[in-house]
């Protein structure tokens, strides 16, 4: 491996490898496997001796890879299931501008707009790790109660996220 | 709160963000782990022992000693003494025989896989192949069996020990193979196994000497897509056939592309004289989900509603469209016509804005920004009373090196333009065509500059040159783009020794130079162009010099199939050239239909034409043919001849090459 061949891929990690890593945690993966994939994207387009034309296209020809890496995987893991297109149109609603961070901090920002009971119970799944029905436990309501309020209050985030995403030139 | 419910993908996508953001899950630093990986010997190639747990290289090996360190050292020790005591044994133990051992995967190099039950033993430097099935790969040691040796792979070789094998043993090895990225549906469709002394073996890709013969993969048969139908009318839809793949629509509307929506078989449909079709048509059209490739570049009336019904089109890997309507789409129909641009191809076209509201370099910066997956970009240009449609210069052609994956450009050069421009192109490292075309007015400051800094696109394949500069233009700069395949140019004034050059391209199959006046007055002889003799790729020749030359020298070209040469240069001393060309089959003499006079010297041209026996196509397209009163006896020698083409020839010649030639064809190119 040439020096600058290996200097070009590691200014390109720098710069994509958390976005590509995030899309695959989007895709469902679990962290081990999204490190592993991210991974195996990135010796790939060292293999390939990838052009770092733009952002936005190597953003959008990494996630490609990623998604094409994680369905050969479970292809060959016997789980071929097609990755609807909505995980990408998913993607490309909240992150209009290719930038994950710029996602996150929206994400910071909608979580502190978030109203009482959803954000109570965001803060007790997410921030301290209880399961449902711990956290059904902790605010007296029942299990099922608990997982429609986290997924009303995921969908109010995605809306603040939507947003202000918008509002962005 | 908005009305819209949260989708299972959007879900997820918040999920795992608030996992990250308030959580314990973070986006690690993968750069030392992938720079390790590169740099190690690749496991790509896994046979069942040599496939490493997962958790040895990823998070939870990592995260697992911060909760038990004590046990991971009383582990570590463990392993320690473990490898101390093999060590010695290995050392000091005596060694079984070799076929005694077990299938011994580990002494595998990382370039061979063998499949469960596989027997082998390395001797020397080379590796003994004694029963089962090996995938062998490139940088491979020597393989051996009983009159067999596998050297040199240069690709994949898949072997076994013993006979060819069926189908059913193919099955058997299928887990094996999927562990090594091959499926056996791909293994069975390869024809070419061999069997060599002990082995069955088939290249899977690239090469491999098998007994110091080197062997190819299969060429994957070039998949030829179907001519496709031309459909105008409902009586032509409805007689199309059922297993109809690909149309071509012409002055179609929106009722004609409902009934088209209709056949399931389609996958391919081109929309040409489109202006009826409107939006509702492409949502008709879109009830046939199968379809791959779309070209709507000639439908003006498709606005930015009915482009979006392209994401209906969900297996779509090609879509060819207007600029205007891309760029109209709002970002989040935009990215995933990106994304599928990735994978397959995208083509756009400047659509005519007139001359009041002109392409600029700007508009190309927003398009490069947007689609930055295009493939194929035609940028046109066209004149509307006198004045180029399209006003970009060299910013515009900076701009288009962000396209990464631009394969085919083609566009009319502007007076904004300069060599410096072109220079830019050379970003676009996949541009395999470049077309530039005939400007109305010559540009005088172009010409061999701007052909050198085309010559620096080393991607190049293909490349027409229809400038009219106006001016000499040297094409010997060109001699650099090795990997040209075709080059067409119109040319000024040249010498000899700038056309020569060309011969340093090796691989060209088509090269077609006009109007080349020859400086000076050059004997035949220095029209040899010997170095021609470089490109024994060439099929295809159109050389058309001025003056009244001869071609009798060019050098025997063992490709050369069909050539066009003028008439002028057309003598007995060229047909004597001429007929030394070994695979010579179609002459054409003629410049274009209007302006070629050849008045008297028609007799000599038959006279000449009777030495070319291996002649299969004739064209003799001259308006001011003088065809009366022929002697036509002389291509009687034309003994291949199966078809002559003329143009406005008189009824007395049809009738008199029946007489010489009965089984020739004669076809009237002005009809």
């Amino acid at each position: 491996m040439t020096a600058t061949r290996e200097e070009a891929l590691v200014e390109l990690m720098r710069t994509h490898q958390r976005h590509i890593w995030r899309y695959l945690r989007a895709l469902g993966c679990d962290d081990a496997l999204a490190d592993d994939l991210t991974q195996e994207v990135f010796v790939k387009v060292y293999d390939k001796a990838f052009d770092d034309i733009s952002f936005v296209s190597s953003a959008v020809y990494l996630r490609t890879a990623a998604r094409n890496a994680l369905f050969n995987l479970r292809k060959r893991q016997g789980r071929e299931q097609a990755l609807g297109d909505d995980y990408e149109a998913a993607w490309t609603l909240l992150t209009p501008q290719e930038d994950s961070d710029e996602r996150l901090a929206y994400l910071r920002d909608c979580l502190g707009e978030l109203p009482g009971r959803g954000r109570a119970a965001i803060d007790l799944y997410y921030r301290e790790g209880l399961d449902q029905a711990a956290v059904a436990e902790r605010t007296g309501s029942s299990e099922e109660a608990v997982k429609a309020l986290l997924k009303r209050a995921r969908q109010e985030l995605r809306d603040c996220i939507e947003r202000k995403s918008r509002r962005q030139p | 709160m908005s009305e819209r419910p949260i989708n299972e993908a959007e879900d997820k996508l918040v999920d795992a963000d608030l996992r990250e953001l308030l959580g314990a899950s973070q986006a690690p630093d993968l750069i030392d782990r992938t720079l390790r990986r590169i740099n190690e010997p690749r496991a790509d190639l896994q046979s069942p022992a040599r496939i490493e747990p997962a958790a040895a290289t990823g998070r939870r090996a990592e995260t697992a000693p911060r909760r038990w360190p004590r046990v991971r050292y009383a582990v570590e020790a463990l392993v320690l003494l473990i490898a101390l005591g093999l060590t010695v044994w290995v050392a000091v133990a005596p060694r079984p025989p070799a076929e005694n051992r077990p299938d011994g995967v580990r002494e595998l190099p990382a370039s061979i896989a063998a499949a469960p039950q596989a027997e082998f033993e390395r001797k020397n430097d080379a590796l003994e192949v004694k029963r089962g099935w090996f995938l062998v790969t490139d940088g491979a040691p020597p393989v051996v069996a009983a009159g067999v040796e596998i050297k040199e792979v240069r690709g994949v070789v898949l072997l076994r020990v013993g006979a060819l094998p069926h189908e059913g043993e193919l099955e058997a090895i299928a887990e094996w193979l999927k562990q090594n990225s091959w499926e056996t549906n791909m293994v069975k469709t390869f024809k070419r196994w061999m069997q060599v002394g002990s082995m069955a073996l088939v290249v899977l890709a690239g090469s491999a000497l098998v007994n110091n013969e080197r062997v190819e993969a299969e060429k994957e048969a070039p998949v030829e897509a179907p001519a496709p139908y031309v459909v105008s009318s409902v009586a032509d839809i409805e007689r199309l056939p059922k297993d109809t793949t690909a149309v071509i629509g012409a002055g179609l509307t929106d009722a004609h592309l409902e009934l088209l929506g209709k056949v399931t078989s389609l996958r391919s449909i081109v929309l040409r004289q489109c202006g009826r079709v409107s939006d509702d048509g492409l949502r008709l059209l879109a009830a046939n989900p199968e379809i791959t490739s779309l070209d709507v570049r000639d439908c003006p009336r498709l606005t930015r509603n009915g482009l979006q019904t392209v994401s209906e089109f969900s297996k779509l890997t090609e879509f060819k469209g207007r600029a205007s309507v891309l760029l109209s789409l709002p970002s989040n129909w935009i990215k995933p016509i990106n994304f599928f641009g990735a994978l397959g191809r995208l083509s756009a076209v400047l659509d005519p804005r007139g001359k009041d509201a002109p392409w600029t370099d700007e508009d190309l910066r927003d398009l490069v920004e947007m689609l930055p997956n295009i493939t194929e970009l035609g940028m046109g240009g066209s004149y509307d009373a006198g004045v180029l449609d399209i006003k970009i210069g060299d910013m515009g052609l900076k701009a288009l090196g962000g396209l990464a994956h631009l394969e085919a450009l083609d566009f009319t050069p502007t007076s904004e333009m300069s060599d410096a421009g072109f220079a830019y192109l050379k970003a676009c490292r996949k541009l395999r065509t470049l077309k530039l075309n005939m400007t109305p007015q010559p540009i005088h400051y172009l010409g061999s500059a701007m052909v050198e800094q085309v010559a620096g696109i080393q991607s190049l394949e293909h490349l027409e040159f229809k400038v009219g500069t106006g001016g000499n233009v040297d094409p010997s700069s060109l001699k650099n783009s090795r990997n040209l395949k075709v080059l067409r140019m119109w040319l000024g004034v040249c010498e000899v020794a700038q056309i020569a050059a060309l011969g340093a391209l090796s691989k060209l199959e088509e090269l077609e130079l006009n109007s080349p006046n020859i400086l000076g007055d050059v004997p035949d002889s220095e029209i040899l162009v010997p170095q021609w003799s470089g490109m024994k790729e060439l099929k295809r020749l159109r050389f058309m010099i001025g003056g009244q030359k001869s071609c009798a020298l060019l050098p025997i070209m063992p490709s050369l199939e069909d050539l066009r040469i003028h008439p002028h240069n057309f003598n007995a001393a060229t047909a004597e050239g001429l007929a030394r060309q070994p695979k010579l089959r179609v002459l054409r003499l003629g410049d274009n239909h209007s302006s070629w006079s050849l008045g008297t010297r028609i007799s000599d041209v038959v006279e000449y034409l009777g030495k070319l026996a291996n002649l299969e196509i004739l064209e003799l397209a001259g308006q001011n043919f003088t065809w009366r009163k022929l002697d036509l006896t002389p291509l009687k020698g034309l003994k291949k001849l199966k078809e002559i083409r003329t143009w406005r020839a008189f009824l007395e010649f049809f009738k008199d090459i029946k007489e010489v030639l009965p089984d020739c064809k004669v076809v009237d190119l002005s009809k």
